[in-house]
């Protein structure tokens, strides 16, 4: 990604690029030899050197600046141990310093002996045979797994095109990058065989505290027994530098910290960072840093180890299981290059190390100092060497191959409510209250409740009609609104016929031929009072109205053949619409004519203009107008009961309804 | 209480009740409430226009050819005969003689009773409220007559403006000037209050029609106990 391909390094077989500092080639597997070639340094031709060495070893030895003064040979006896090649000077021309050291140097074995002693033992045991092969087996090993993960990439990217040859629309770039990532499927069946399965409370897969744990129980046993504890490798390796390679010294103090983080539960990772603690599935361990990549190969290794202690019977593997306990017992530093590479050390190192330790008390307050820098990447290989940023744009990458295909949730949407509910609650509340209020008992409206002023026009107007004059009913309204209507048309009705007047009834809805008998048992009128059905209406008194002469000699169906004989025509209707009609297509025509209107409170708006401008002579609506309240079938406490309910309804419904307004033009204004 | 009485009695409530279950959310026996209703009404409809116009208006003229009303009743027999050929693809333009007929005969009497019913009286009404003997009255001004005259004026020349959406074409949209705009919302305001007047009358009527249900509901069950 942020490779710098300029310090790449070419294959001497194949001639292909590879990273610095790779041992082998990653295409076709040949050694690389500029392994450990010095950045920055340009290297010459093996002949070149070797040609100009003894030129420059001519020239030191010609340099002039460099030469030793001749002086004569000093006197070997005289001339103390280890001083040679110091000029020699007079004693009294000697300072006081030289002297000193001269003679302390003299008394004492070494001047420099003790420095270099450590060196000297570090020389003698990286010089051992044993360690520099455990060594090299763990490079090589470590070189194996980085080329078989190499190969198996490749040979997937390979594979990519006949595995996916149904997913044509896949672009190569994502084909590619899916096969340079394991599938969710193999990591389930990798996660499958790395499940540390029990057996007596022993885990197969041994991990370093595990081993540490046996290591500590072996210890105290042998304790028990009084014999002499064995030296703990862990301990072992804290207090030893180990002389590999710079970048295998990092994991080894990661390694060696792990315990005590484990005991005293400290780190000093911010808690911020911890998220770059978490395991990467999805990278290639090319890609990883050396700790991680080194993790990974541990335990593919143990995963295969698994593997194949999983085939085994359990009886077998509990052998295996004491036998590793007794060998770690007998054994107190366990050479474990693969998986533990920092327990290396051998019994002959510790001596060496523990002398260099005493000889130098104060490098290990440089090792933990140097444990406590940050890493440095020249200490990690640069092949596994991963920024930070580039770790995050690997998880982000990861993340999205891992969505990509299912089935993402799509926008919400977003369930209004459906206000079921609320009806519900409003109808039952109302309900509730108007029953509460019928149960209670009967309530009559007060006789002293004052009528309205059209009302009180109509009484007046009903009071100027004398005996024998004609009044005209029309009944047009419905079963729904028959109860209020009646209850205003009948006190009307009674109070005609007790002044004497004669009343013709006419209806122009079919279901008023039945309705009209309530209003007449209510008004006190006989049963057999005749109502005639007027089809059509007003339209159909248009002719009487325009020309009653000619209409007169006509139908004899409708007994109400002329309109002018009446005084007045009550119109009993639950439509504005009708009444209008009949104002509008009747009255222009007869100017004698004087309506009047019986309505429900609904339509009494609509009509009130007509009122206004003396086309209605007047009109009675609503309950005060009307008897309604002195019935006792009506409750006039349900009334109120219903009128304030409602009447709480609309206000908390004009509140909701401004509060959801104000949000949406907030997230108007937001959006 | 008669027995015919109390089987209506029952039938009545039994239906309320079936209406009365769409507010729990039921819609089986509202549903059959709802179908009775429109069954019998069409029922008993179809018994009075047979009964109350199509026998006495048409057959009964047609069976008698010396009646005068004969000829005048073929009139109504050939516009339903072309009504009825509306039933068929063929008859369509057919049966748009008589619907044009009736519609043109509804319309001129619209026009001329909402011109001589409407809108000529609530004018000369609206004029009539300036009267200087309906706003003074021994000399002395009404006040109360002179706010309700302004206040109607206001009303329906707002009301007119509230209606009134002509204006200048800018930038895709009409533009209304500015005192255009001030008016029609004055009349927007008016338009308000009177649906809020229909509404509590219609809430009023609704009120009136549940409490006389209910109370012949608690009638019917306070017999039983």
């Amino acid at each position: 990604m942020t490779e710098d391909h300029s310090e790449l390094s070419l294959c001497p077989n194949c001639g292909k690029e590879n990273l610095p500092m790779a041992t082998r080639c990653v295409h076709c597997g040949s050694a690389m030899e500029s392994l450990f070639t010095i950045s920055g340094q340009t290297q010459l031709p093996d002949e070149e050197s070797e040609d100009s060495l003894p030129d420059i070893i001519e020239e030191i030895r010609n340099d002039p600046a460099l030469q030793v003064p001749t002086e004569p040979e000093p006197n070997p006896e005289a001339q103390p141990v280890g001083q040679g090649d110091e000029p020699t000077l007079p004693e009294d021309q000697m300072p006081d310093w030289l002297a000193k050291v001269r003679e302390r140097a003299q008394g004492e074995e070494d001047a420099i002996g003790g420095l270099v002693s450590g060196t000297i033992a570090m020389d003698a045991a990286r010089s051992e045979e044993g360690t520099a092969g455990v060594e090299g087996e763990f490079n090589a090993w470590i070189n194996r797994i980085r080329e078989q993960s190499q190969q198996e990439t490749s040979a997937r990217a390979r594979q990519l095109p006949s595995e996916n040859e149904d997913s044509d629309q896949t672009p190569e770039w994502l084909q590619r990058i899916r096969a340079l990532r394991p599938r969710p499927e193999d990591e389930i069946t990798h996660e499958i065989k790395t499940t540390p399965t029990y057996l007596d409370d022993l885990p197969r897969e041994w991990t370093d505290e595990a081993l540490q744990e046996l290591r500590r129980q072996a210890l105290e046993e042998e304790r028990e027994q009084g014999t002499e504890p064995l030296p703990d490798a862990g301990l072992t390796a804290k207090n030893e530098e180990l002389p590999t390679e710079p970048g295998l010294e990092e994991p080894n103090v990661a390694a060696l910290e792990e315990p005590l983080l484990g005991e005293t539960e400290f780190h000093n990772i911010p808690e911020d960072e911890e998220e770059f603690l978490e395991p990467v599935p999805a990278v290639d361990l090319s890609l990883q840093p050396d700790v991680e990549a080194e993790k990974s190969a541990e335990e593919a290794v143990e995963h295969e180890l698994v593997a194949e202690e999983v085939e085994k019977p359990n009886e077998v593997v509990e052998q295996e299981i004491l036998q590793q306990e007794s060998i770690q017992a007998n054994e107190p530093i366990v050479a474990e290059p693969p998986v533990e590479p920092e327990v290396t050390e051998t019994p002959k190192q510790l001596p060496l190390l523990e002398e260099e330790s005493e000889l130098h008390p104060d490098e290990p307050e440089q090792e933990s100092e140097e444990e406590e820098q940050p890493e440095d990447s020249a200490a990690v290989p640069p092949d596994l060497l991963l920024l930070r940023d580039q770790q995050d744009r690997a998880n982000l990458l990861a993340s999205l191959i891992e969505q990509e295909g299912r089935v993402t949730a799509g926008k919400q949407v977003i369930r209004k409510p459906s206000g079921r509910a609320g009806r519900l609650v409003v109808a039952l509340l109302l309900l509730i209250g108007l029953i509460v209020s019928i149960l209670i008992g009967p309530a009559a409206i007060p006789t002293d409740t004052p009528k309205s002023l059209p009302a009180l026009a109509l009484s007046d107007q009903i009071q100027t009609l004398v005996e024998n004059d004609k009044v005209l009913v029309v009944l047009d309204y419905q079963a729904a609104t028959s109860r209020e209507l009646e209850s205003l048309t009948a006190p009307l009705l009674a109070k005609l016929v007790t002044q004497g007047a004669q009343l013709s009834f006419l209806t122009t809805q079919p279901s008023g031929l039945f309705l009209a008998q309530s209003l007449l048992e209510q008004a006190g009128l006989p049963e057999t009072t005749p109502v005639d059905f007027l089809p059509g209406s007003y339209l159909n008194l248009i002719g009487w109205a325009v020309n009653p002469t000619i209409s007169a000699t006509g139908d004899e169906l409708v007994k109400v053949k002329n309109l002018y004989p009446f005084k007045l025509v009550l119109l009993v209707s639950d439509s504005s619409d009708n009444i209008r009609g009949w104002l509008e297509q009747i009255a222009p025509w007869i100017e004698s004519l004087r309506f009047a209107a019986v309505t429900t409170q609904m339509e009494a708006p609509v009509i009130a203009p007509y009122f206004d401008s003396g086309q209605l002579v007047g009109y009675s609506a609503g309950v005060a107008d009307g008897n309604l309240g002195a019935q006792t079938s009506f409750n006039y406490r349900a009334y109120r009961v219903g009128l304030l309910l409602m009447l709480v309804m609309l206000l908390l419904g004009m509140i909701s309804k401004g509060e959801a307004d104000a949000i949406r033009k907030e997230e108007e204004r937001s959006e | 209480m008669s027995p015919s009485e109390l089987f209506t009695l029952i039938i009545g409530v039994a239906l309320t009740v079936m209406v009365f279950s769409y507010i729990l959310g039921d819609r089986l026996f509202f549903g059959i409430a709802t179908h009775i209703l429109i069954g019998v009404s069409a029922g008993f409809l179809a018994l009075v226009v047979i009964q109350k116009i199509i026998l006495p208006y048409l057959v009964k003229p047609l069976a008698n050819v010396t009646d005068p009303g004969f000829l005048l009743a073929l009139v109504p027999l050939a516009l339903s005969i072309l009504l009825v050929l509306m039933l068929f693809r063929r008859g369509t333009q057919a049966g748009a003689i008589p619907l044009a007929f009736l519609g043109g005969v509804l319309a001129a009497l619209a026009i001329i009773g909402v011109t001589r019913g409407t809108l000529a009286p609530q004018i000369l009404s609206m004029i009539g409220r300036f009267e200087p003997g309906k706003l003074m009255h021994e000399a002395q001004p009404q006040w109360s007559a002179i706010v309700e005259a302004l206040m109607i004026l206001l009303g329906v020349i707002s009301v007119l403006f509230a209606f009134h959406h002509r204006g200048q074409a800018k930038a895709g949209e009409v533009v209304r000037p500015i005192f255009l705009q001030g008016i029609g919302s004055i009349g927007q305001i008016f338009i308000g209050i009177t649906f809020g007047a229909l509404f509590v009358g219609l809430f009023s009527t609704a009120l009136i029609a549940l409490i006389s249900s209910l109370s012949d509901i608690i009638y019917f069950i306070t017999l039983w106990f």
